[in-house]
């Protein structure tokens, strides 16, 4: 009928409910692993530990206290070169990414495996003279508002028709020299799972340590979860489990953002904002420590920070952030502001419990599940 | 037809430019063999009549040949052209391929006078309306572009982007350049900005407005447009 609404489209929740391999090492199934590997960089990544126990850190960080990371302003020639290329990109632990708004300019990211993919707007890309792929997104907004498109160009620089003396390597080394001007980034390179120094132009490099922050509080309100009660609801999945995992997952943002039920006074001023109330018997207090790390993170170092995560024993909660500027997100697909924004995953590990929960927030126009 | 048959002068300038000798397997044998053998070059614009009648001639020459009275030779075979314009036609000239221009033997060298030449007249042409840009740009839009240096400098091909040389021949929807390389190169004009140095300044052409014949270019009223977007179609 004319006048009715078309329904809006809503954003999910993805849950993954998995058990632990049944080895010795008792390792997260592939599907878990594979969620954490296929991003390619992180950029910070938040572990809020829960206990009274001596285990949890309170002055310092345990580990990746000594990485940095490069920020400097170069032209992609430069980077493309066979020079770096033999001396960076061979060993595949090096990553790089354009600080450049995403929808707007051009961006580009060199991944550890050796592909180059640049996301550029349209004047860029019919200046360039590289051929590559319109951009996925948002196809039928461009269609009708005829907004400007977006390409992206895919490069692998370790294949082996990507050397000096051949068309496309003296094509793309033209192109990148004359038709492009430079583009500030950052970059990290690793060896056996440290940052390394690296040879860069000197005039724009700044070397950046990893911001790690650690925050303590105690008498933290936070749901208490038994073994029983968290087999019931990983196994039966039915739409009271639903109900608890989303409140759990409310629980879980409200503490990353810093907000504590007792912090909340009603008095100053009338809000109709509530905090969220849990069901009978479910509330306990503890002890809350929030481990935080900022800069360029690999999928290397988000693995390290799972097992630390696990070595505990005791309730802890894993928040893993990607950048917000980034042509790429999970599983190399193309990342817009509307469409796959969503950027981040989180993982609730539980103590001498089987049971591991993630959780992936998607916006009402993601393409990936 | 033989090597012995073509004048003197003209092999001389050919080994002029094609420095060799004139040897069988010579630049210069390649070069009669591709351009001149079995082809027939108009050097101008001949008026019909006068070509009828240069045919009747032959005409009634051939007659004689047939009588046995005298030799023909087979290269002079023609027939009598038909229609009443004073002009050969567009048709005729496509059958004849009178405005093809081989790929084979093209020099880059051999374009720069014609270079030379350009430059001479768009800085005629400018003069000292460099300052006034309206003037400028009505003047450029007219400007005849034979033998200017253009580049590639914008386009939705990705291929074409950066190809320069020297424009040898401009049609309606292409410009026909000779790079660097010894290479002939048509490019669309429809989807492609070029870059011309003119004055020591780039100007920077939208192909889409020039799509029109150099003779119709050259009388145009342009009207003021603003810049055009390249559209990639689905």
């Amino acid at each position: 009928m004319q006048g009715e609404i078309p329904p809006f489209p809503t954003s999910k929740l993805s849950v993954w409910v998995s058990q632990y391999q049944k080895t010795k090492e008792r390792k997260p199934k592939k599907k878990i692993q594979s969620l954490i590997n296929d991003h390619p960089f992180y950029q910070s990544i938040e572990l809020h530990i829960f206990g009274n126990q001596k285990k949890i850190p309170t002055t310092s960080i345990p580990f990746m206290s000594d990485s940095f990371f490069y920020r400097f302003k170069t032209s992609l020639d430069v980077l493309t070169s066979k020079s770096f290329i033999d001396k960076y990109l061979v060993n595949k632990s090096f990553s790089c990414l354009s600080i450049s708004p995403i929808d707007r300019g051009d961006s580009f990211v060199i991944l550890p495996n050796g592909k180059l993919i640049l996301s550029c707007c349209q004047e860029t890309y019919q200046q360039l003279g590289l051929i590559g792929k319109r951009s996925t997104l948002n196809k039928k907004a461009q269609k009708k508002t005829k907004k400007e498109e977006r390409f992206s160009i895919e490069i692998d620089l370790l294949s082996e028709s990507f050397k000096p003396k051949k068309k496309f390597y003296e094509r793309v080394q033209w192109c990148f020299k004359k038709r492009t001007k430079q583009i500030e980034c950052i970059a990290l390179s690793l060896k056996n799972g440290k940052s390394i120094e690296m040879d860069l132009p000197k005039s724009e490099k700044i070397e950046l340590q990893f911001l790690n922050s650690i925050n303590t509080k105690q008498n933290v309100q936070i749901p208490k979860l038994g073994k029983e009660l968290i087999h019931s609801i990983s196994e039966q999945m039915n739409e009271e489990s639903h109900c608890v995992l989303n409140e759990f997952y409310e629980w879980m943002g409200f503490l990353s953002n810093g907000i504590y039920q007792t912090e909340i006074e009603e008095e100053f001023f009338q809000n109709d904002y509530q905090y969220l109330e849990f069901e009978n018997d479910l509330e306990t207090e503890s002890n809350h420590c929030c481990l935080k790390w900022t800069g360029l993170l690999t999928p290397m170092h988000a693995m390290d920070i799972f097992e630390y995560a696990r070595s505990l024993d005791c309730f802890v909660f894993l928040n893993l952030y990607g950048f917000r500027d980034t042509p790429i997100s999970w599983i190399n697909k193309e990342h817009g502001y509307f469409i796959n924004g969503e950027n981040d995953l989180s993982f609730a590990i539980f103590p001498s419990s089987n049971w591991l929960w993630s959780f992936v927030s998607i916006g009402c126009k993601e393409e990936f599940n | 037809m033989s090597k012995n048959k073509i004048s003197k002068e003209y092999v001389n300038y050919l080994e002029t430019v094609y420095p060799g000798g004139a040897g069988d397997n010579s630049r210069v044998t390649s070069v009669i063999k591709s351009e001149i053998h079995n082809k027939f070059i108009v050097l101008d614009n001949s008026d019909r009549k006068e070509m009828n009648k240069l045919f009747q001639r032959k005409r009634s020459s051939q007659l004689e040949l047939q009588k046995g009275e005298l030799t023909l030779d087979p290269y002079e075979k023609h027939p009598p052209l038909s229609g009443s314009g004073k002009t050969i036609s567009s048709r005729e000239r496509k059958k004849k391929h009178l405005n093809t221009i081989s790929k084979q033997n093209i020099n880059y060298s051999q374009y720069k006078a014609l270079n030379t030449l350009w430059k001479m007249y768009i800085n005629k042409l400018i003069g000292k309306s460099v300052s006034n840009l309206n003037t400028l740009t009505m003047k450029l839009a007219r400007a005849d572009l034979h033998g200017a240096k253009i580049l590639v400098c914008q386009s939705k091909c990705a291929s074409l982007i950066g190809i320069s040389g020297i424009m040898i021949k401009e049609t309606l929807q292409t410009f026909k350049v000779v790079t660097k390389k010894n290479k002939l190169k048509s490019i669309p004009k429809d989807s492609c900005y070029f870059q011309i140095c003119v004055h020591n300044k780039l100007v920077t052409l939208f192909g889409k407005h020039l799509i029109l014949r150099p003779y119709e270019r050259s009388s145009k009223k342009f009207k003021k447009k603003a810049s055009l977007q390249i559209v990639h179609k689905n």
